[in-house]
């Protein structure tokens, strides 16, 4: 290949590359829409069904726990402990963190932030905080959006140990993710690789810098005093 | 010789040292305390570490020994004496890649001045390593005047010089070039400039912005009573004795730890842990009980964070069981054998189904789950156990939005779970009430925690209510220190927040503010005559009727992230900045290249402290965070006039 057809097919397929990464941001829905879209006008498009589960009864946060909380802890309600291991429907919002997991997020009542580098467990999130549980996408994880959802799932109740080191008291087995005014499907599992504003890992959280490839003095932030007294390049 | 041989000669003998050097190790990879002697062969001041006469701390020192070979014997000197521990308070432990981690625990020494500490480690097969670092004992001045009985810290976590102008202008009002009164703060006689720099960076976090006022040295960011080592273990690290608990041993004080954040948050643990965690969770609120109660007079804790106090296992049984403990086995403490028979405290536990509440209880405290709880009280308790919310405690900006209507509840927060959350004055005022029955006197720790929280936030309205609840937590210390004089109070930070600037005042009423189109909310701000002098009204309860007044103060953060700007107050707590107003108000783009939940950071700015009462007069000018530490402790030991 020539000169003068590689700067021609190199354009061709960065943009062809960045044109696909770009429709793989995006949910199975917005993509579904924007194909009908792309469809001859004369054509239809087949409408979105709202996602529908008789079986699930209604949840709501303010159900959970009873409230307010005793001297000692907080309590399940009656509703909820019934419903423990039965389907429910929960509205609410994805708790916004910078943590990528495959298959979990977690979900609260209002839109709540959760800055896990600077807080730690010592937190401000809600007891009534839901550990969402996804079926895995292989190389997707859950992506957090602002809207209001609707999830449908199997219910958990009681105190389980998680990797992450907090402790959770409500599950959901997820199966189904609904916009919660209009009822439509939702696909929150994305490419991490697209994630970037959350994927950045952060090094050496505890502190550390990376080690420094040049040795002491000249990496020394003490070397710029000016004194007598002082001797940078004595090791 | 001729000169052209002697230089082969010089040249071929150096690389000779050079090839020896190559097989000569083990070598000291970190010996500490720190110091610019070890790290940088810098023996000049300032010292990085710097102890008070008999302040207990730990030697330690990485060896980086040859491959498959051990190190065997491991000596201290300092001054070119070899340091004796105690029994069974040394170890040399090997921690992976032939690396074996030296200490002598609970050291101390009571001569002032610069001392030299050389580390001499012998490999398995003869070789020695050695490494050089130096510390300065303190000098105190003995019988220079009355001591300071009291001791009072007032951190304000994050609360940089524009925090308290803000609080001043919402709570106080200026006008005609004059602020109409002074903050309760601004009434302390004394005030100084305080340097912020943790240990590994110039922009601190809470645990080391914390730990060098209980510690008088420096820490890495995430750590606290603690200097770095290369464990992977949490609990193992080179302690330095925490101020309560050298009054404690030395003079028979009280400690009091009180603050509206989790107790397990950075700044109250600060003053009575050693990890190097600052998340270590259930481990950290253990240690409170386990160690300082013991050994530090621990007689006060108050805050929120009852989840790591309650037993993991507590939800049997339908809807009956206790559900909030995020007490985890991970979080737990266990200390290696050095550190007990050094520090004197006990191993520790993997017990998540420990019921830390019920064991303080039994260890004499006593516990109030809300404001009830406090004013239940009858006066004649020696110890106080406050834990008011399962995390942060709800800011006051909410707290009292709900004590004026109890049906306001603001979206986000945990007033209807937790309804009855007392004030930081009230917190205060018991503390106090407690404390003083030592004859022998106490220190205290309060911390206004969510001045910095909602600073991070940018939610204006809330840091800004925070600080002026802190104002008045140090109220309650004056007029404390004004009936017990040998009292000495310290109002600072522990870093700036969020590079807070009042940037000007609104030029529109509140009504016009809230029809403005989005596209022109930026054109609401007034700067310089147009600022003018915004007004706020303070209720009878103390507090802002409102914060949404006409031409309203105007905030901008130079430590920020993106963040929507409406200018009024956010009616929902703790939404990201990112996702708050974002169809209300225009985008702000910050500067921070935060990844997911995008927040302002702390800034390696100075902060502001003032002092009051005994020994309060030695606070000025500017110092490093550190010397703040020493300077109260002069006034405790050696009195001051």
């Amino acid at each position: 290949m020539n000169l003068k057809s590689l700067s021609f097919v190199l354009p061709v397929i960065l943009l062809t590359g960045l044109g696909l990464l770009m429709l793989a941001g995006k949910d199975a829905a917005t993509v579904a829409q924007n194909r009908d879209s792309d469809a001859a006008a004369s054509a239809v498009a087949s409408p979105v069904v709202p996602y529908e589960d008789s079986s699930s009864v209604a949840l709501k946060f303010e159900e959970i726990f009873v409230m307010p909380a005793g001297p000692k802890g907080l309590e399940y309600t009656a509703k909820a402990w019934a419903l423990a291991g039965k389907r429910v429907a929960l509205t609410g919002f994805m708790l916004r963190n910078d943590n990528i997991d495959p298959a979990i997020f977690f979900f609260c009542e209002t839109q709540h932030a959760y800055d896990e580098r600077e807080e730690g467990l010592a937190d401000s999130l809600p007891p009534s905080l839901v550990q969402v549980i996804l079926p895995v996408k292989k190389n997707s994880a859950p992506a957090w959006r602002q809207e209001k959802l609707t999830l449908y799932g199997t219910l958990e109740l009681g105190p389980r140990q998680e990797q992450s080191g907090r402790v959770s008291h409500i599950r959901l087995q997820c199966d189904a993710v609904t916009d919660a005014a209009t009822g439509v499907p939702l696909e929150l599992r994305k490419p991490v690789a697209l994630q970037l504003g959350r994927a950045i890992p952060i090094p050496n959280d505890l502190g550390a810098l990376p080690p420094s490839t040049t040795p002491p003095p000249f990496f020394n932030p003490r070397r710029n005093r000016n004194s007598t007294t002082h001797h940078p390049d004595k090791l | 010789m001729k000169l052209q041989n002697s230089g082969k000669l010089i040249a071929a003998i150096t690389g000779l040292f050079a090839l020896g050097n190559a097989f000569a190790a083990p070598t000291v990879t970190r010996l500490n305390p720190p110091s610019a002697l070890f790290t940088y062969a810098d023996a000049t001041p300032p010292y990085i570490s710097r102890f008070l006469p008999a302040q207990r701390f730990d030697l330690q020192a990485t060896i980086q020994a040859d491959a498959g070979k051990t190190i065997t014997s491991v000596v201290f000197k300092v001054n070119g004496t070899p340091v004796t521990a105690a029994g069974g308070a040394s170890a040399i432990t090997s921690i992976g890649g032939d690396k074996f981690s030296a200490t002598i625990r609970g050291y101390s020494n009571s001569t002032a001045g610069v001392k030299t500490l050389v580390v001499e480690a012998t490999q398995s097969d003869s070789l020695v390593a050695t490494g050089t670092g130096n510390f300065e004992i303190a000098s105190i001045t003995l019988n220079a005047g009355r001591k300071a009985k009291n001791i009072i810290w007032l951190i304000g976590d994050g609360t940089g010089i524009a925090h308290r102008t803000a609080a001043r202008i919402v709570s106080k009002g200026a006008s005609l070039g004059k602020s109409n009164e002074p903050l309760a703060i601004d009434t302390l006689p004394v005030t100084g400039i305080v340097v912020t720099h943790s240990l590994n960076s110039i922009v601190t976090d809470s645990a080391p912005g914390a730990h060098c006022y209980s510690t008088g040295n420096k820490a890495n960011n995430g750590q606290e009573g603690v200097f770095p080592d290369d464990t992977t273990d949490k609990w193992d690290n080179p302690r330095i004795e925490h101020m309560g608990s050298y009054l404690a041993r030395t003079q028979g004080k009280w400690l009091g730890i009180v603050s509206t954040a989790d107790v397990e948050d950075a700044t109250p643990a600060a003053f009575a842990v050693s990890t190097q965690d600052r998340g270590a969770g259930t481990g950290i609120c253990d240690m409170y009980l386990d160690e300082a109660v013991a050994n530090h007079n621990l007689h006060v804790l108050m805050g929120g964070g009852r989840k790591w106090f309650l037993p993991l296992d507590g939800s049997a049984g339908a809807g009956s069981g206790r559900v909030n403990s995020s007490t985890s086995s991970g979080g737990d403490y266990v200390v290696p054998s050095d550190v007990q028979a050094g520090w004197s405290v006990p191993a520790g536990a993997v017990d998540p189904n420990r019921n830390l509440i019920a064991d303080f209880q039994t260890a004499g405290f006593y516990y109030a789950p809300d404001l009830a709880g406090l004013n239940a009280m009858t006066g004649s308790e020696t110890k106080l156990l406050g834990l008011f919310n399962s995390g942060h405690m709800d800011v006051s900006y909410d707290k009292i939005a709900h004590r004026r209507n109890a049906a306001t509840i603001a979206p986000g927060s945990l007033i209807a779970t937790y309804p009855d959350q007392p004030l930081l004055e009230e917190m205060t005022d018991k503390a106090l009430t407690v404390l003083s029955k030592n004859a022998n006197g106490f220190v205290m720790m309060i911390e206004g925690a969510s001045i910095d929280k909602q600073a991070h936030n940018m939610d204006t309205e809330r840091w800004v209510h925070d600080a002026i609840e802190f104002d008045k937590a140090v109220a309650k210390c004056i007029a404390f220190q004004a009936a017990n004089p040998d009292t000495l109070i310290i109002v600072t930070a522990d870093h700036e927040c969020a590079g807070i600037a009042i940037s000007g005042g609104s030029t529109v009423t509140d009504a016009a503010l809230q029809s403005t189109a989005v596209g022109s909310l930026k054109g609401i701000v007034g700067t310089y005559d147009n600022a003018k002098f915004p007004a706020y009204t303070i209720a009878g309860d103390g507090y802002p009727t409102t914060m949404d007044v006409d031409y309203r103060m105007i905030i901008g953060y130079a430590g920020n992230s993106d963040r929507y700007e409406t200018w009024r107050s956010s009616p929902s707590y703790n939404v990201s900045p990112q996702a708050r107003n974002t169809t209300t108000g225009y985008l702000v783009t910050g500067q921070q290249p935060g990844t997911g939940v995008q927040s302002a950071v702390h800034t390696a700015s100075d902060i502001p402290l003032s002092a009051g009462g005994r020994g309060a007069a030695a606070f000025t000018g500017v110092f490093d965070n550190t010397d703040a530490f020493f300077k109260a402790m002069q006034a405790a030991i050696g009195g001051s006039k």
